[in-house]
């Protein structure tokens, strides 16, 4: 495969925000060209999971392509529900490693505030198959059964997975796009209400606006792509294996390690899904980081902190970063460039890294991807 | 169907329609893993042993000594 660099990023601010989708991701789109020095592209690939719901936007490539002033490019839409933006960075790279195009710009975003709490629930939850939703079940609600199930398994106390809300809040308190800039204690979580026990409020992500870009290219800069991963799995949990390991984040870093050449022993930090907070725990097994039922170990002695041996989340994650649907794949991507270029300012890991590695769970870890990035420097 | 809770959650944030407290759970049987209503007339735990019984379009889990409350 031709070598791919990632000549440009760029984010707009996640939260609560009163533009549209469109205007979200066209700021972010020209945010990536501009960093990238490029004025036009030769293709536009756009992941978002539900506009039509959530803002009734729909035909989304082709009007943020026009509003980029980048028409007749040719302008796609991803969906792969919660991992779109990284979805969109997929085909972005298979489009520019296909030798047909040079420069593409992959967009996501999501916006999610224009809808009350319950209706984003509901448009969320329709990712989960009839035989399970008719139960009344929610994402909270499977993550909850997961997270119990893990607990049983490996002996995980509800304080333990606190610790990843409290680091990734404090990862985030200086991220100037974050949705959360705020520090949260152990007993603020502990003691947030449940939402579906053991899950509490603190151990879910927010409902954000946002979106993200990364402008691909053929020519050389520092950040370039080793690896890309891809995997599935049965959409009914109940029809899977395990509940406490997912298989397409397990067979989509096989595939990307594999493509890297190398192993997760020579990853230098992550930015993990973690729209649960024992989901960033069941990740950093399913890529290889720790033993199956060691992870909230890792987490709990502080050894994914910033500053820890491992750390995985410095941009605060989806947790607190925030987590607008279709843009949190990209968002990852955004920070892992930031960190290996030393860009990151407050939040910058104090060391010289070479590979980082972000993972996106889509729908219920139906359809995840993993991404290997190399610093040439 | 005979079987054990491999899980159990209590939602109480619940979609419309739906009353607070939501109590569900997966049941492994030996024709396959359910999703469920919790047991209501015992605490629910890993492991128990639990009967499904199916009214209308759900299944209900309930120790045997309580089935006939379903």
């Amino acid at each position: 495969m031709q070598e791919i660099y990632l000549g440009g990023v760029g984010m707009t601010k996640f939260g609560k925000r009163s533009e549209s989708v469109v205007d979200l991701m066209v700021e972010a789109g020209r945010n990536a060209m501009e960093d990238a020095g490029v004025e036009k592209v030769d293709a536009v690939y756009v992941g978002v999971m539900s506009p039509e719901k959530f803002s009734g936007e729909s035909n989304i490539a082709s009007v943020i392509t026009d509003r980029l002033g980048l028409v007749p490019v040719p302008a796609t839409r991803i969906e792969t529900a919660s991992s779109s933006g990284a979805a969109a960075f997929d085909e972005a790279i298979y489009a520019s490693a296909s030798g047909y195009f040079d420069k593409v710009l992959a967009i996501a975003g999501e916006k999610m505030t224009g809808v009350s709490t319950v209706r984003a629930s509901k448009i969320l939850s329709e990712v989960i198959p009839p035989q399970e939703r008719k139960y009344g079940s929610t994402m909270p609600a499977l993550a909850a059964l997961v997270t119990r199930r893990y607990m049983h398994e490996y002996g995980m106390e509800e304080e333990d997975f606190a610790h990843v809300a409290v680091k990734n809040h404090y990862n985030a308190l200086h991220h100037p796009y974050a949705h959360f800039n705020k520090e949260v204690s152990l007993e603020d979580v502990i003691n947030s209400r449940y939402v579906s026990d053991p899950l509490k409020l603190y151990d879910c992500a927010p409902i954000s606006d946002g979106a993200a870009s990364i402008l691909l290219t053929r020519e050389k800069s520092q950040v370039m792509l080793k690896g890309l991963g891809h995997g599935s799995d049965y959409v009914a949990l109940s029809d899977r294996d395990s509940l406490t390991s997912f298989a397409s984040t397990r067979a989509a870093a096989e595939m990307a390690y594999k493509m890297a050449g190398i192993g997760p022993e020579d990853i230098s930090f992550a930015e993990l899904h973690d729209a649960f907070t024992p989901f960033e725990i069941i990740g950093s097994e399913d890529v290889g980081f720790f033993p199956r039922g060691r992870g909230w170990i890792a987490a709990a002695e502080g050894i994914t902190a910033r500053d820890g041996r491992f750390p995985i989340n410095p941009s605060g994650g989806l947790k607190a970063r925030g987590h607008p649907v279709g843009a949190s794949g990209l968002a990852q991507i955004v920070e892992a460039v930031w960190q290996l270029r030393g860009e990151a300012e407050d939040r910058q890991i104090p060391r010289d890294m070479r590979y980082a590695l972000t993972q996106s769970i889509g729908g219920f870890a139906t359809n995840n991807m993993v991404i290997i990035l190399e610093n040439t420097k | 169907m005979k079987g054990r809770i491999l899980t159990h959650t209590s939602l109480r944030v619940v979609p419309e329609g739906y009353s607070s407290p939501l109590d569900i759970c997966f049941v492994q049987t030996a024709k396959g893993t359910f999703l469920a209503y919790s047991p209501k007339n015992s605490k629910v735990r890993i492991g128990q042993r639990v009967t499904l019984k199916k009214q209308g379009k759900h299944y209900y889990a309930a120790e045997r000594k309580f089935l006939g409350l379903i």
